[in-house]
């Protein structure tokens, strides 16, 4: 055990006998699993707010269709469908879209009724929208703030026509930037106050619907099949449906990711190739002078296999420290555009990201088997020749 | 081992350690982030479901619950989903949800003959 020990130490001397190379077997490294690492915490973080969206919403979503495109629904919907046996509670809620300032941002604008809101909110710096006279009360998310320039207090003039007359709005609160990426273009408000900015009474774009455990699939039979929307037809979306979608479509995304790494694994196994003994006469006379001496194969492998462990170790540890600097600190900064389409290079909001310790093990298998087909071939290949032959 | 090879070792110790710190203070600031979105998505009664910030283009890669289909599918050009910026491109890539797949009959499940025993046969 000694001697393996011994051995082993002369792995971790050889890492710095040849300093240049083994550095550059480290930035190999680090080049080629630091984005690999990146894009995984982000597709992991977006697959984890995906399901939370999912997972905390209603059971099923109700919405109208005309054309076969979405069509708002009327407000006496809801007491129908809350008459539906299994129903629990039913929700009317405005989504639309409003343009701002003379940018016209594009901000997405949910109206939901007042006695759903709560008195407070761990996501809004500031307070909730509580209906009642004066200006219109908004929650406005962290991009829009920043772009507007708004912040708790301000005041934001008419942005849109109604019949009813316009009035200036009030930002009441703003979302946090931890709060979920949906957030940095919205508007939250109360129902009444949405119906009015988009000049539409009596009118809901969709309503969310609780059910009893296990009645899901019924009530959602009763509505798609009743006449409950009159001339409308009635879509519903439920919970378990979205669910089906994101395994299905993240996992064929996340092979085609894959793939493309295990091809730049691959150039990392011949970069590394090129810098140990078959680039490296320096390093098969090395190898030759430790068998002249005495050294066995075995043991020259065991002195490299050590040597790929530091390196290794190195790469993927650099590597995890950099992608997390990357998101949290840089909160992925270029990157994230890449995967949030219009976040642009500096994203107004906190990106979302898991860095779990299962990719930062896949870091290190992967790099220990870049390095160790990269080195391991070359070493064998010296070590089983003559020292002669290897010292020419 | 020389010193050099000991400075080596904690270096390489040392960046082992801020890696494992980094993984478990991932972990913890995870759960305060799972808390937040929770309360986020209770609030607005579940919003948010894909790669788009906006519904100015694409209101299905923004939430699939308020556009079943790519509204590029239509307009421009017929099957233009393949052209949108905001979902096609992404890594967080989504099919159209099966409608109605909550209500929509199974198919009935198909029992070998030799299965079946006397009772189960259908009552003339």
């Amino acid at each position: 055990m000694r001697h393996l020990l011994d051995i082993a130490h002369t792995g971790l001397t050889a890492v710095l006998l040849h300093p240049l190379r083994s550095l550059v077997s480290v930035a190999a490294l680090v080049v080629v699993l630091l984005p690999y690492l990146v894009g995984l915490g982000l597709s992991k973080g977006l697959q984890a707010e995906a399901e939370a969206s999912v997972g905390f919403g209603a059971d099923l979503y109700v919405t109208g269709s005309r054309f076969g495109r979405p069509a708002p629904l009327p407000l006496s919907v809801v007491s129908a469908v809350r008459a539906l046996d299994g129903v629990m509670e039913v929700v009317p809620r405005i989504v639309g879209e409003v343009l701002l300032g003379k940018e016209r941002l594009h901000a997405v604008l949910v109206g939901l009724p007042t006695e759903r809101l709560p008195a407070w909110s761990a996501s809004i710096d500031g307070d909730l929208p509580h209906g009642g006279g004066g200006p219109n009360q908004l929650v406005i998310g962290t991009a829009l703030a920043r772009r507007l320039n708004l912040k708790v207090g301000s005041m934001l003039l008419p942005f849109y026509h109604a019949e009813r007359g316009e009035r200036p709005s009030r930002i009441v609160g703003v979302f946090r930037p931890d709060a979920p990426l949906w957030q940095a273009n919205l508007i939250l408000t109360t129902f009444d106050t949405a119906a009015h900015l988009f000049d539409q009474t009596g009118l809901a774009t969709d309503l969310l619907v609780w059910c009893r455990p296990g009645s899901q699939a019924e009530v959602s039979q009763r509505i798609e099949q009743g006449q409950l929307l009159g001339d409308l037809q009635a879509r519903v979306k439920a919970r378990e449906d979205l669910r089906t979608l994101l395994p299905r479509g993240l996992l064929h995304r996340e092979g085609i990711f894959n793939l493309h790494f295990v091809l730049v694994f691959v150039v990392g196994i011949l970069v590394l190739l090129v810098t140990s003994g078959v680039g490296l006469a320096e390093r098969r006379r090395e190898i030759g002078i430790l068998k002249a001496t005495g050294w066995q194969t075995d043991e020259v492998l065991l002195r490299g296999a050590v040597e790929g462990i530091c390196l290794s170790l190195a790469g993927a540890c650099m590597a995890l420290l950099l992608a997390w600097l990357w998101l949290r600190l840089f909160n992925g900064w270029g990157v994230a555009g890449f995967f949030l389409a219009g976040s642009g290079a500096a994203p107004d909001f906190q990106v979302p990201f898991q860095l779990t310790p299962v990719p930062a093990l896949l870091a290190f298998v992967l790099s220990l088997v870049i390095v160790l087909s990269g080195t391991l071939a070359s070493l064998w290949r010296a070590a089983t020749v003559a020292p002669r032959e290897a010292m020419r | 081992m020389t010193a050099r090879a000991w400075v080596l070792l904690v270096a390489l110790l040392l960046l082992a350690g801020a890696s494992a710190a980094v993984l478990v203070t991932e972990t913890q600031l995870q759960r305060s982030r799972e808390e937040r979105t929770a309360e986020f998505q209770r609030l607005v009664g579940g919003l948010g479901f894909g790669p788009a910030l906006d519904l100015s283009d694409c209101i299905f890669g923004f939430d699939p619950r308020l556009d079943g289909s790519c509204a590029q599918e239509y307009a421009p050009l017929p099957g233009g989903t393949c052209f949108c910026p905001r979902h096609a491109g992404s890594v967080l890539y989504y099919p159209p949800p099966p409608l109605g797949a909550l209500t929509r009959p199974r198919s009935p499940c198909r029992v070998p003959v030799w299965f079946l025993e006397e009772g189960d046969a259908p009552s003339p």
